[in-house]
């Protein structure tokens, strides 16, 4: 899919869009009754919160003597650990796993991080076919489209569109119900694992401990993309160690509530090392940078990593119930995604996300290891402002603005020009559909209530002269 | 298979950390799981109330012999003959094989595929109606069980054929998430030793994905049954 | 009791009815207002625009005006004003060396009130001695809601003005989309946030929708307008002032 140019065009396409509408508020509405209905039953959800957020922070600040002691005890196991510095790193790691072992078809287990780097165009692009098979990826998939929720991808798709996509990609009769659509998917997709060269995986949690990666899922594709193939690959974004078995029961318990409202899901994953400890199954753990340790060196930013991809904050957000996943422009949308896309493509690239939020701080409290996600974004809005300024008008506006701002008597006297040609432009006491400059866009949607002639200050004086 | 770039990505964390050297924290102290259990109601019935709410379907059987039955029926009601069994002692010992070969199923424990390769195993197993494993430990508080490697192939067993059917001993019933987490930590997955992995299994296979129209059994089982030995 | 008004520079330009109702409201209660006249701006816009230094140089005037007020504390009709002052002008200083700015902007911090705050929690008062006839429901402004965590006590005072007929709406606390120049910057999206809002406030059977900031009520004010919706905003010291 050919993404438009900018924001706000991809949003307006997103706004312009009945379905997408239609789902967005199914989508987010049910996740935040699922969660509401989760969090009644945990008194202690605070104490978790603070403890996870507590966990992330002393991991992240250690996270050299982490990562090393991951590796080491995942390379104890049998496995092969790979440090990949960027996405080209990973993925000429993966394709020369894949063509030395002459792997014709991988499948894959949903993962940000593969996506992030963008895997399976690698693989493609090498002669290896690669396999969503978590349903909404699959579905994705197969309609060449991106996701639009992070635990949730297809639900931009009504399931007529669905049908109508299987019938024409994987020539079957036209399913009518979802048990029919799921039927075929798990048909195809089954023949996909037992034939699958290699199973790629991402990971919930890898442990520094115990070398054990943690995966969590519904379906029971990632069980099989991580136990049938004889080579696993799980790339793991370096962020996602954490130092104790124990910790588990932690985020394991704020994760699936946060994410889908269950206590647990159907399936969570531990697994040490290869399948088999008979030289035959192999596991490769690549551990992944690419932008990670930009963020780690910037304080102010750092808690960005504290992330553990629930999802919670897009439901919540009033921005993203309106513009899904997609207009974000890249794979991590929402408001974490605001923060994250910045940091990882860089200022340049994505320099218009932080400053498409209303900074309701809805994020912040839904967020379950307590990201200051307001905060950070505006921390990246200073940062764009210092690196690449703002444009001209509004540079100039705000710079005035600050000057008037220690010239009382200047700014009443402005207040007073400004409020007098604002009547003027109005229309019975109202102000709409003008080009008022710098209004023009406001104006466009809502309308004003032309201001008094008097300001506050003019009232003052003069009560305090009659008092 | 590419240059290794461990040393560069290491000194990038390290230098984003501002040091040279890696340094060995402090650890923050053990978590203790502020979570107040009530002790109102039994474990057999907690766990039962919450597998029952994520769609397993739990029955307790008060002896051992009772449990063939059990089983023969559940493969009975779901029209299955193909039943394979996990390399489980219990299962063994309660001479599963036998009495729903004497019922006229056509059963198989992995234990007799020996040596041969992995693949002649799944193939097998994914060719099954149904697969009969143990449990390590239960969860009262999630529903959930957890299997490990230490049982032999019954992390295959359990999710491979549409049907699974789980023998959960009511002391392996825990109170909760975290107490398993512990145990498993000491006694398997977290220990030096052969295990090489483990699941949690909280009802069947689900996926919301199409329209969020909750959908069972998208790649794993579509029907779980938890048999409760409450002896 | 003395209080000094920090007015907030829209109410003061253009809501001067709000500040004045203020006023009234609190002078109804006994308390000593004041106001001085050298205030202009917290910062807010250019802090949440990315402009630090002009935050910064409107933030050194705030603190000057109100550092040496003689009053027991200084009161604003918005939470996000009040937000904005209490928890992020220690971030707009941070790693400012300068000793005695820091220990007074800790002195106006300490002191700064948002309207509902102050009646509810320093005057312990909930009912001012209001009279509206009429059906109201409140809106949670979200940075007086998730910055500062007020919630009850606007909506106490709000059913403790005699022959007032309140009603909840559908999720009073979602944001109508204002978020200061987000809403010119991202108009279309503002505004899509907006419609979501004007429609539970028509849904809640309100004639008046209350709220504790400006900027909101002139977003949803304006939305109300333009979809020719009945409903009116009030200023929930607007609605306190009324006997």
């Amino acid at each position: 899919m050919t993404m438009t140019p900018n924001l706000t065009a991809r949003s307006h396409a997103a706004l312009e869009d009945p379905i997408l509408q239609t789902a967005l508020k199914n989508a987010t509405g049910t996740f935040i009754e699922k969660r509401r209905v989760a969090l009644v039953d945990t008194p202690d959800w605070e104490t978790l919160r603070t403890r996870a957020r507590e966990v992330k922070e002393h991991t992240i600040n250690n996270l050299d003597y982490y990562l090393e002691q991951l590796a080491s005890n995942v390379q104890k196991l049998g496995g092969k650990v790979y440090w990949a510095r960027n996405d080209e790193d990973a993925n000429r790691y993966v394709v020369e796993l894949a063509r030395s072992r002459n792997v014709e078809s991988a499948v894959k287990a949903k993962s940000m991080a593969t996506e992030e780097i963008e895997l399976n165009h690698a693989l493609e692009a090498a002669g290896v076919r690669p396999i969503e098979t978590d349903l909404g990826e699959y579905i994705i998939q197969l309609a060449h489209e991106k996701p639009t929720h992070i635990i949730a991808p297809a639900i931009h798709k009504t399931r007529g569109q669905i049908s109508d996509l299987f019938a024409d990609k994987l020539a079957v009769e036209r399913p009518n119900e979802v048990e029919e659509i799921t039927a075929i998917a798990r048909a195809r997709l089954r023949n996909e694992f037992l034939t699958a060269g290699i199973g790629i995986s991402g990971a919930n949690f890898a442990i520094a401990e115990t070398g054990t990666i943690v995966l969590v899922e519904n379906e029971g594709n990632i069980r099989l993309t991580t136990q049938v193939p004889r080579i696993h690959v799980a790339v793991v974004g370096i962020e996602k160690v954490l130092p104790r078995f124990s910790d588990l029961a932690v985020f394991l318990q704020l994760l699936p509530r946060s994410g889908t409202g269950q206590k647990l899901t159907s399936y969570v994953s531990f697994l040490n090392g290869p399948r088999m400890d008979d030289g035959e199954h192999e596991l490769h753990l690549i551990l992944l940078d690419n932008g990670r340790t930009g963020i780690l060196a910037d304080e102010q930013m750092r808690e960005s990593l504290y992330c553990i991809r629930c999802g919670a904050c897009l439901n919540v957000c009033p921005v993203y119930q309106k513009i899904g996943g997609q207009a974000y422009g890249w794979i991590y949308p929402g408001p974490i995604g605001a923060i994250i896309s910045p940091q990882l493509q860089g200022l340049q690239k994505a320099r218009e996300l932080p400053f498409a939020s209303s900074l309701c701080g809805a994020c912040r409290v839904a967020c379950p290891v307590n990201i200051n996600i307001p905060d950070l974004l505006l921390n990246l809005r200073a940062k764009v402002m210092e690196q690449q300024g703002g444009k001209f008008s509004e540079r100039t506006a705000m710079h005035g603005f600050s000057l008037l701002g220690s010239r009382p008597r200047i700014f009443s006297a402005m207040g007073a020009i400004g409020r007098r040609v604002a009547r003027m432009m109005g229309k019975n006491g109202k102000l709409r559909r003008i080009n008022f400059p710098g209004l023009g866009s406001w104006l466009r949607y809502r309308d004003v209530a032309a201001p008094n002639e008097s300001s506050f200050r003019a009232w003052w004086k003069e009560q305090d002269h009659n008092g | 298979m590419g240059e290794n770039a461990t040393a560069s990505v290491l000194d990038d964390v390290r230098s984003a950390l501002g040091r040279t050297e890696t340094v060995r924290p402090q650890m923050i102290p053990e978590f203790v799981d502020p979570t107040k259990w009530s002790a109102d109601v039994s474990l057999v019935e907690q766990f039962t109330a919450e597998a029952t709410a994520v769609g397993a379907k739990v029955t307790i059987v008060t002896a051992r012999e009772l449990i063939a039955d059990r089983v023969i029926e559940i493969c009975r009601g779901a029209g299955a003959t193909q039943v394979a069994l996990s390399g489980s002692e219990f299962l063994s010992q309660c001479s599963l094989k036998g009495h729903l070969e004497q019922s006229g199923f056509a059963a198989t424990s992995v234990s007799s595929f020996g040596d041969r390769k992995k693949e002649v195993l799944i193939a097998h197993l994914a060719s099954r109606e149904v697969g009969v494993t143990t449990v390590a430990y239960a969860i009262a508080e999630t529903g959930t069980i957890a299997i490990t490697s230490d049982e032999d192939q019954a992390l295959l067993v359990s999710l491979l054929p549409p049907i699974h059917i789980a023998i959960v001993e009511s002391s392996q019933i825990k109170q909760s998430l975290t107490t398993v987490l512990s145990d498993l930590a000491r006694e398997s997955i977290g220990r030096e030793g052969p295990c090489r992995s483990a699941t949690f299994i909280t009802g069947p296979s689900r996926t919301a994905d199409v329209e969020l129209t909750l959908t069972i059994g998208v790649h794993g089982p579509k029907e779980l049954h938890l048999i409760v030995l409450a002896e | 009791m003395r209080v000094s008004l920090f007015i907030t520079c829209l109410n003061d330009q253009v809501f001067p009815q709000v500040g004045i109702a203020m006023v009234k409201t609190l002078r109804r209660l006994g308390v000593e207002v004041d106001f001085n006249p050298a205030q202009t701006c917290c910062g807010q816009p250019a802090f949440n625009t990315g402009y630090r230094k002009d935050a910064r140089a409107l933030a050194e005037h705030f603190i000057d005006v109100f550092q040496n007020e003689r009053a027991d504390f200084i009161v604003a009709p918005s939470g996000s004003c009040t937000a904005m002052v209490r928890n992020y002008y220690q971030e707009l200083f941070h790693g400012a060396t300068d000793k005695s700015r820091l220990r007074a902007i800790e002195g106006v911090r300490t002191r700064l009130r948002e309207f509902s705050e102050f009646i509810v929690d320093e005057l312990k008062v909930e009912d001012v001695g209001a009279s509206f006839d009429g059906r109201v429901t409140y809106h949670d402004a979200c940075h007086l809601l998730r910055e500062l965590n007020i919630s009850e006590g606007p909506r106490r005072l709000i059913r403790a003005v005699r022959g007032i007929d309140y009603v909840e709406m559908e999720a009073p606390d979602t944001c109508c989309g204002f978020g200061g120049t987000f809403s010119v910057k991202y108009a279309e999206i503002s505004n899509a946030i907006l419609e979501e809002k004007i429609a539970r406030i028509n849904r809640s059977g309100a004639q008046y929708v209350v709220a504790n900031d400006s900027s909101c009520l002139m977003q949803i004010a304006g939305g109300l307008s333009r979809a020719g919706s009945p409903v009116k905003t009030m200023h929930l010291a607007e609605l306190l002032a009324h006997a």
